[in-house]
């Protein structure tokens, strides 16, 4: 077996160990040799990025290779030749577009013009392509860059690299490189964007994002062993200070906290009630898992806990034989809580799928969600029938067709990993703009809220009409909004939304059979009332099997124009 | 040459490995335009590399001097020694 695309192996472990080891490479200060000497021996998942550009790109590219494969990607660049008109080569497959461009290049643009421009030329690439598109130019003034954020382009991103020009001031540049490597950034520079762009903005367009942080105690967020040095003995230094605030700002970020740690619950309680210097409070986690037993099976119940996949997890833990066994039995990312603790905190945030280009408003919600999730479970177990149960619960389902202000959540939702993905079709926010163009109804968008917690948009059905056939692309449910026994109401009314006032006579459901998305495929075989063969693409039933679905009438629905 | 200016050479050449992406084991010796993948655009990465693992900083009128390992290990020594 191999390390990607969701398996585990046997080079898990050995990949975790790696890992660990590249971590003061990567993450201290760059240097080009000791970098190339980081060649990955674990398979990856290679993705491949046409570069359109227009001074050299090799420089970046070549570091790339290790901060992408410490992250399991293998970048396949298809680098085009140097163009400063950006006429866009297309002739080669990709499935993301990178603009590498120094705009001093440009001759014939007037000043106060560039960005008019750049979006130009973006919206012309778009015109070709739902690929995802992340254009680096330097220099570009922040109104230029403001002009293309503000147009809205979908899954186009325009990273601002004037902060890392400031960081490093008179090492930005180099003129020395010109003359023979066509660019004038210095090494440092395309190191710094190298690292940036393998592990944040690139993987941030195509990449499922992380949902939560698991972290160990011992050794990792203090110096010493609680149970034998107690909370008034461990040291807390400064770069555990630096771990502590990036937790605290990914947690503000939407991304949920775990404690992993081998002590006793109550000395847990104590430490923090105790070391009121400690930036991150016992309350910030919203699982915690305190047993002498091993981690993988303490992390696979944060996993389940948390609704999520173990994979969307990243695993903080200063002990390599524990990142190890975690990486090989649960698939977690692991980071290695070295000495400096600011040092991991920089891994962290350059594990693939941390940083984000935008956070949505279910990122806020997440974790009161979650929190409350044990109060619904225990109503369920205890409700009589599940029209009791939904009206105890007051369930208000809210439907969006055609929204653009949803598009970002639902494009999130389809590219994640979750257990109710129906064709795993990983719709990109530019393929649901696409299909909004073509008729708004292609788009719902469904918003659940109960008295315990207001989820958010939670689910989401892409698809078109085709002559009278409904075909649903994609059906997407988040991992919360699962096992509250409303999967076969939310949809129906979905689709009969999706149908309009003339309904079709079919329906057909693109499936595909992934690692996790059983729940999915049980669902429509038992709402067609079917068996689902495995190789199926495409189920296609009358369409009066969901006019014939009954809608409880314990739920409010709303639906928005 | 002295055994320290034979374990630089060794140092530098397995670095230009690394670098030009050679097929192990690297030649015992070899010169820029012998080697296809060394072009323009990987000798300044080559330069890049060899300024970070040596902590020095040549001078652009040095670059085109800089085409084997003999050579580069020449330039680096009078870098060190200055």
């Amino acid at each position: 077996m191999t390390c990607i695309a969701g398996h585990l192996t046997m080079n898990a472990a050995h990949f975790a160990l790696e890992r660990a080891a590249w971590q003061p490479i990567l993450f201290g200060t760059p240097n080009r040799a000791a970098i190339a000497g980081c060649i990955a021996s674990w398979e990856c998942r290679p993705v491949r990025v046409r570069v359109h550009r227009n001074h050299a790109f090799e420089p970046v590219s070549s570091i790339c290779a290790a901060y992408a494969a410490w992250n399991r990607i293998d970048f396949d660049w298809r680098i085009g030749s140097y163009d400063d008109t950006l006429s866009f080569g297309l002739e080669e497959r990709g499935e993301i577009e990178l603009i590498w461009f120094d705009s001093e290049r440009l001759q014939k643009v007037a000043d106060g013009k560039l960005g008019e421009w750049l979006l130009e030329r973006l919206r012309n690439l778009r015109s070709f392509t739902t690929n995802p598109i992340v254009a680096l130019v330097w220099p570009l003034p922040l109104a230029e860059r403001e002009r293309i954020t503000e147009s809205a382009l979908p899954a186009t991103y325009v990273p601002d690299l004037q902060p890392l020009a400031d960081q490093l001031a008179e090492r930005w540049l180099d003129r020395r490189a010109m003359s023979i490597s066509g660019t004038r950034l210095s090494n440092r520079a395309c190191m710094e964007i190298a690292r940036e762009l393998a592990c944040c903005w690139l993987p941030a367009a195509a990449i499922p994002p992380i949902k939560a942080v698991a972290v160990d105690l011992d050794g990792t967020l203090y110096s010493g062993v609680l149970s034998e040095d107690g909370p008034s003995g461990i040291e807390v230094g400064d770069g555990h200070i630096a771990l502590h605030r990036r937790l605290g700002e990914l947690r503000a970020s939407g991304i949920l906290l775990a404690l992993v740690t081998r002590n006793e619950r109550p000395d847990v309680e104590e430490l923090f009630a105790r070391r009121v210097d400690f930036p991150l409070r016992l309350d910030d986690f919203s699982v915690i898992e305190a047993s002498w037993g091993d981690k993988s099976p303490a992390l696979d119940r944060v996993a389940l806990k948390l609704g999520i996949s173990a994979e969307a997890i990243v695993f903080i833990d200063d002990n390599p034989g524990e990142l190890s066994e975690v990486a090989a039995s649960s698939g977690a990312v692991t980071v290695h809580a070295g000495v400096d603790g600011a040092e991991t905190a920089r891994a962290l945030v350059h594990v693939s799928g941390i940083f984000r280009w935008r956070r949505s408003a279910e990122d806020e919600l997440r974790d009161r969600d979650l929190r409350v999730s044990e109060q619904r479970s225990g109503l369920v177990r205890t409700a009589v029938s599940t029209d009791e149960y939904l009206r105890g619960l007051q369930v208000r389902l809210a439907y969006f067709i055609g929204g653009r202000e949803h598009v970002a959540r639902i494009a999130e939702l389809a590219s994640k990993t979750n257990q109710f993905n129906l064709s795993l079709r990983r719709l990109n926010e530019a393929d649901i703009a696409r299909r909004l163009v073509e008729r708004p109804a292609n788009v719902v968008a469904i918003r659940l809220e109960d008295r315990l917690s207001d989820s958010g948009i939670v689910g989401a059905v892409v698809g078109s009409r085709q002559g009278n056939t409904l075909r649903i692309e994609e059906v997407c449910i988040s991992c919360r909004a699962l096992g509250r026994r409303l999967e076969d109401n939310m949809l129906t009314h979905a689709l009969r939304l999706f149908a309009g006032e003339q309904p079709p006579s079919r329906i057909a459901f693109d499936v595909s059979k992934g690692p996790r998305n059983e729940p999915a495929r049980r669902w429509l075989a038992q709402y067609l009332n079917i068996e689902l063969d495995e190789d199926a693409e495409s189920v296609e039933m009358n369409f009066d099997v969901v006019r014939a679905k009954t809608i409880s009438s314990a739920i409010q629905v709303e639906v928005a124009p | 040459m002295t055994s320290g200016a034979e374990s630089l050479e060794g140092e530098i050449r397995d670095l230009l490995a690394m670098i030009l992406k050679l097929p192990p084991p690297p030649p015992a010796d070899f010169v820029r335009g012998s080697v296809p993948q060394w072009d323009s655009l990987k000798h300044m990465e080559v330069i890049f590399a060899l300024e970070d693992r040596y902590g020095v900083r040549f001078d652009e009128s040095e670059f085109a001097a800089l085409i084997s390992p003999m050579a580069i290990a020449k330039a680096l020594h009078n870098h060190l020694a200055a």
